[in-house]
């Protein structure tokens, strides 16, 4: 009969309602207005069917049965039918109305959540998380979704039925109405009871529950550790003892609910027998409405219910509207040139007096660089992990902008080029080599969707990717999956090259792109590409300093700052953090060996 | 979680059928079946009392109705009640009673339950070999751990529970129908018919658009992970319009399937009513006829008929509901259960040698390995390595170095030939001394959610706080370890993710140290660390190796040339092989990575 969602309850004590952030829905149900207005029309009428049935049905028994009356209980039954059936119609009429509007505003949500995250900056990305991000658009939409339909399927008829038939009830059977409003009164209060004894319960559970799934899966991440140190029975311990005590605090939320539940049902029951007694001195002919007072006592019960069930969906529904709305309103942290500029691009990069922090991050991931690389160099880079490397090349296609300082390209500051122009004449190759779902073929495109076959075959050679395409059954039309998961790591990168080559740019930016290639495959691909270096600057980053000694130039980094920039030959003499990688990876030399 | 609501035993109620979900289907229902009923070994007696009582509790809903029908008769007759309503109050209370001592019994044997067959999965999950866990997805496999479990005793008690009583109540009231008037229980079955006709229908149709739904879900979830995770590069390659459009008709899609299945499922709860209330009037029309010919001797029946008919119907339904969770579930157990017929790593052979003292004499003859049967890693690998020799192993990716190490801990089996420790075939040895014979350190740091000092000792309970540190003094990781505010009793939460690469590497590496293994297996990744950290781990890898055999899949020139033996391995088999001037000397593949990697070449 009722059912009362008990971890539902919780989140309903934990948070209360908030109104302002109602506004977001409240913006897009305004644009469905007039559909909203219609299904609350049916609604109503619905709800009042509801209500008329019992009565009609108690005209049934006492007027028409009791006096075995058939022409009054077919008189009675038709209206009911009717009745039933005009409420059945409402009822369907006002469902695809709020299917249709509680879907379609789900649709215009996460179109528009998708089409903000596209014309934010990565600095935005990096600070809302894409994982968070992806939450938002798929939960937090839903959310919102579930509560608008939840809406639009209670919220005139929950009111209306519960007032309606209390005042049908004290209407049509006064004597009743004290009896009938207890037992209201009575199982609210159970109710209540029972959340505030379950709820610390079952907060209990979700952390026990939290605490095995941690277990889990760290077992899981560590397993091949776990065999070699023989610590097997160790994790079964900790297992054994997570798993108990899940169980453990399960049966004792389960025990409360096993108390109440039953009880709840035993008011209503021994409800009806004092209505019996109370009853015991008039005709039969009250017995009709007897078993009317009961239906509307328990459509009162169930509207109580589904109003407690809302206001849980527009708990979450507001929790999920903020979130949504934080990205929604959120300022792109790069502006675009007001006159875009569109010079000739040479591959002409200067950095002047560059320094940049991330947001939010305490110290400066870049200082003070200041380097100039001409047209058609090939630059190796260099440091350990955290020395800013990305970050530098980041800066140049603007994924980023400078705190401090200018980035020139061709002396023009970066941030008035035109960006279409800026993003066509650089190509980027990531450390992680992202494809996407697709034939190789598209992938390759993205680079340029208008190259010919001619560009595309000759990026993939000098790519080193053309021989193992070759091989694949479908050659360029092979279908790649999330994330291009058919192919290996090397392949993948050898791809993300291809694909940048295909672009013919004339800035080249390579992430330390050939770490999953084996040495002579490296060499093939550097080889290639210096045949190509003279017609585009290229930015090669490399943990191995065999890669980037063969560039014409190495700039070396650490902790952001430049600590050289040269060739190999005066980076060995005056450069100690050189001289040091060097020791390290090659070794030989007298350094700390 | 919650323990779902048995419908009470009052005059009316409304029932409400699910909205329509994902029902997956069991492959097995009866072997299944049986074998969880296996598994609840230890709670058959409170079992055996719950379903009692679940058949107990079909009782109020039985005759509840018919005591009320007397009620009413006696009062149209004024005749005193109050010995009906003192029964009828009995009734109730022991209802509660029954139910209370139902859910009560229920929380506990359902618990213990699903206590049993979580640890009892855990326990062979843990013997499974390294194999198994390679090939499936850890979100997978926890999800079986967890979800699936719950999912089995939950539903399945729940379900059983409910079937049991709906099953003795439909009968109950059938039998009480039958008994009051013929004419009415037939009439009556004749809604119910209807009812269930609609129901399949209905269910039937929105399965499918369901299921619909959440493949069309699926797809739009994959296109947002994919285009998000790689917004970078959707940026750098202005590929902006092109996901939006993609994404905008894959949103459609949603949004149209979504409508689709709401809007069906919408149908059932409504036209139920309107043939609920065709029942009733039916019953009311034809009820009054017989009263009027003399056929039905008291009003009260008619009220008890009344009453029935509203009960009768909603079961029927209820089942319906239940029996697709119930499905689900068994589908569920069915999972749980083919974990549990995997099969665990090889027991030790009746007579296997304990391995003691190990010297590391070290011999592969004839190896061939695959992974898969129809592609070969090691192609006939064979290698002599006597006790003492530090060991390089050098060679492009994938070409098989991982692979060795693998077959030398028993993490998988050789397909043809035989590795031999000490003279014996490794396969001769209790398994437990082998690999405490191996000590490892590989690139991914695995690191645990406890205390450091409980890291650096793990898998060894009785080390002692001296050894920990002197283990960490060796390792180089001293230093920053008492850098911290907690030293060695800082927390690792996240799993040492708070700690820098190279310092999760060093405490690896004082963990190997400190279980002091007569054989070692070091992956030297090539690290992206600061020059400092990456100089101790270079000193406190080969400290590690000296005075015993030792394997290390070397990146460093400088590592490779002082190793006493240099194994060059490409494409599964070992091209070359040699101390270092050797193979330069042979000025074959060594000879060319080594002068590339130098900068001659």
């Amino acid at each position: 009969m009722i059912k009362y969602n008990n971890m539902a309850m919780v989140t309903l004590k934990r948070e209360g309602m908030k109104r302002k952030r109602m506004k977001l829905i409240l913006h897009y149900l305004r644009k469905h207005i007039g559909v909203f207005l219609l299904s609350t029309l049916f609604l109503t009428i619905e709800a009042m069917a509801d209500l008329m049935q019992p009565t009609f049905m108690s005209y049934i028994v006492d007027k028409g049965v009791a006096n075995a009356d058939i022409r009054t209980i077919f008189f009675y039954g038709g209206i009911m039918l009717g009745i039933a059936g005009l409420g059945a119609v409402s009822a369907i009429m006002r469902n695809i109305f709020s299917s249709r509007t509680s879907q379609t505003i789900g649709k215009e949500l996460r179109q528009d959540l998708y089409h903000k995250v596209q014309e934010l900056s990565l600095e935005n990305i990096d600070r809302l998380q894409p994982a968070s991000i992806i939450t938002r658009i798929t939960n937090d939409v839903t959310q919102i979704q579930e509560f608008i339909n939840s809406l639009m399927r209670m919220m005139v008829k929950a009111p209306i039925t519960c007032i309606g038939a209390i005042v049908l009830i004290i209407l049509r059977t006064p004597q009743q109405t004290p009896v009938i409003l207890a037992i209201i009164g009575v199982v609210t209060l159970l109710t209540l009871g029972n959340i505030r004894i379950g709820y610390p319960r079952f907060s209990v559970v979700q952390k026990k529950l939290d605490k095995l799934n941690g277990v889990a899966r760290e077992f899981l991440a560590s397993v091949r550790v776990v065999k070699a140190f023989n610590a097997e029975e160790q994790e079964t311990a900790k297992f054994d003892t997570a798993a108990s005590d899940l169980a453990v605090a399960n049966t004792a939320a389960l025990r409360v609910m096993a108390a109440f539940t039953p009880l709840i049902n035993l008011s209503v029951n021994l409800g009806i027998v004092v209505l019996l007694w109370i009853s015991r001195h008039q005709d039969a002919a009250e017995i009709g409405k007897l078993m009317a007072s009961v239906n509307y006592m328990t459509q009162v019960l169930f509207a109580v219910s589904m109003i407690f069930n809302v206001i849980n969906t527009a708990v979450r529904a507001i929790a999920s509207a903020e979130r949504i709305d934080e990205v929604l309103k959120e300022q792109p942290a790069q502006s675009h040139p007001l006159q875009p500029l569109t010079p000739e691009l040479t591959g002409d990069i200067r950095f002047e007096n560059v320094s940049f922090t991330y947001s939010g991050a305490g110290k400066e991931t870049l200082r003070h660089i200041n380097i100039r690389i001409r047209p058609g160099e090939t630059i190796g880079i260099i440091g350990p992990t955290g020395s800013g490397k990305t970050t530098l090349v980041n800066l140049i296609p603007r994924f980023y902008d400078v705190t401090e300082g200018r980035l020139l390209l061709d002396g023009c500051d970066v941030t008035q080029i035109d960006e279409k122009l800026l993003r066509t004449t650089i190509a980027v190759v990531p450390q992680k080599p992202l494809l996407f779902s697709g034939t190789i073929r598209e992938n390759l495109r993205w680079g340029n969707e208008d190259a010919d076959e001619t560009v595309i075959e000759h990026a993939v050679k000098i790519a080193c990717a053309d021989s193992f395409i070759r091989q694949m059954i479908n050659g360029y039309d092979t279908m790649l999956g999330q994330g291009g998961v058919n192919l290996s790591g090397g392949q993948k990168q050898r791809l993300s090259l291809a694909r940048a080559l295909v672009r013919q740019p004339k800035i080249l930016i390579l992430d330390d792109c050939t770490s999953a290639l084996d040495a002579q495959t490296e060499t093939r691909v550097l080889n290639g590409l210096r045949n190509l270096s003279g017609k585009m600057t290229i930015l090669l980053i490399s943990q191995r300093i065999s890669t980037v000694m063969k560039t014409d130039r190495i700039l070396c980094l650490a902790d952001g700052m430049v600590q050289g920039f040269g060739t190999h030959e005066e980076l060995m003499e005056s450069c100690e953090t050189y001289r040091a990688i060097y020791a390290s990876q090659i070794g030989g030399e007298a350094y700390g060996n | 979680m919650a323990i779902r609501n048995v419908p009470p035993t009052n005059l009316s109620g409304i029932s409400r059928p699910s909205r329509g979900g994902v029902v997956v289907k069991p492959k097995n229902m009866k072997g299944t079946l049986r074998r969880l009923w296996n598994l609840t070994q230890g709670s058959r007696k409170g079992l055996g009392l719950i379903m009692l009582l679940s058949a107990l509790g079909s009782a109020a809903s039985i005759l509840s109705p018919y005591i009320t029908g007397k009620a009413v008769t006696m009062i149209s007759n004024n005749d005193p009640i109050t010995w009906v309503l003192i029964y009828l109050v009995i009734l109730y209370v022991g209802d509660w009673l029954v139910k209370f001592l139902q859910h009560f019994l229920m929380a506990s044997v359902g618990q213990r339950i699903i206590y049993h067959i979580r640890t009892t999965l855990f326990d062979h999950v843990k013997k499974l070999p390294l194999a198994f866990f390679d090939q499936h997805q850890h979100g997978e496999l926890m999800s079986r751990l967890t979800n699936d479990v719950d999912n089995i005793s939950v539903t399945i008690s729940n379900s059983l529970t409910m079937l049991l009583t709906y099953a003795f109540t439909i009968a109950g009231i059938f039998i009480s129908m039958v008994r009051l008037n013929l004419v009415l229980t037939l009439v009556s079955l004749f809604g119910v018919v209807l009812i269930m006709l609609l129901t399949k229908i209905v269910t039937k149709h929105t399965r499918e658009l369901f299921a619909a739904r959440q493949k069309a879900l699926g797809i739009l979830n994959g296109q947002v992970e994919e285009s998000i995770s790689g917004l970078l590069v959707v940026k750098a390659f202005c590929r902006e319009q092109q996901m939006e459009q993609e994404f905008a008709e894959k949103n459609a899609q949603l949004c149209r399937v979504s409508i689709k299945a709401l809007i069906w499922s919408g149908f059932l709860m409504p036209l139920m009513n309107v043939i609920n209330n065709l029942c009733y009037l039916t019953i009311a029309v034809v009820s009054g006829i017989l009263f009027v010919k003399g056929r039905i001797a008291e009003v009260g029946l008619i009220t008890s008929f009344l009453l029935y008919v509203r009960q009768f119907t909603r079961p029927f339904v209820e089942i319906a509901n239940t029996y697709n969770n119930f499905q689900t579930a068994v589908a569920g157990a069915e999972r749980v259960f083919e974990i549990l017929d995997e099969h665990p790593e090889p027991e030790d052979k009746p007579n296997a040698y304990s391995l003691v003292n190990p010297r590391g004499d070290i011999e592969l003859s004839h190896v061939w390995f695959g992974y898969t049967p129809e592609k070969m890693v090691l192609k006939d690998i064979s290698l002599k390595i006597p006790a003492g020799t530090r060991v390089a192993i050098v060679g492009p990716t994938g070409s098989g170095k991982t692979t060795i190490i693998n077959l030398l801990t028993r993490f998988y089996d050789v397909n043809k030939g035989s590795i031999t420790l000490d003279g014996h075939d490794l396969r001769d040895y209790k398994l437990q001394d082998l690999r405490r014979a191996f000590g490892v350190v590989l690139q991914d740091t695995a690191l645990f959610a406890t205390t450091i000092k409980e890291n650096i000792a793990y898998g060894q309970p009785d080390a002692t706080m001296e050894q920990i540190r002197e283990a960490a003094r060796i390792a180089g990781a001293d230093g920053f370890i008492e850098r911290l505010p907690k030293g060695y009793d800082t927390v690792l939460e996240q799993g040492g993710m708070e700690l820098s690469q190279g310092e999760r590497q060093l405490l690896t590496i004082a963990r190997a140290i400190l279980a002091n293994a007569p054989i070692m297996i070091l992956d030297e990744a090539t690290s992206s660390v600061d020059t400092m950290t990456e100089q101790k781990i270079r000193r406190s890898m080969l400290h590690i190796c000296t005075n015993r055999t030792s394997f290390i899949i070397a990146h460093r020139l400088s590592t490779i040339r002082d190793s006493d033996l240099i194994i060059v391995i490409e494409n599964g088999t070992i091209v070359e092989q040699g101390t270092h001037d050797q193979l330069m000397a042979l000025d074959g593949k060594y000879a060319l990575m080594y002068k590339t990697q130098t900068g001659v070449v």
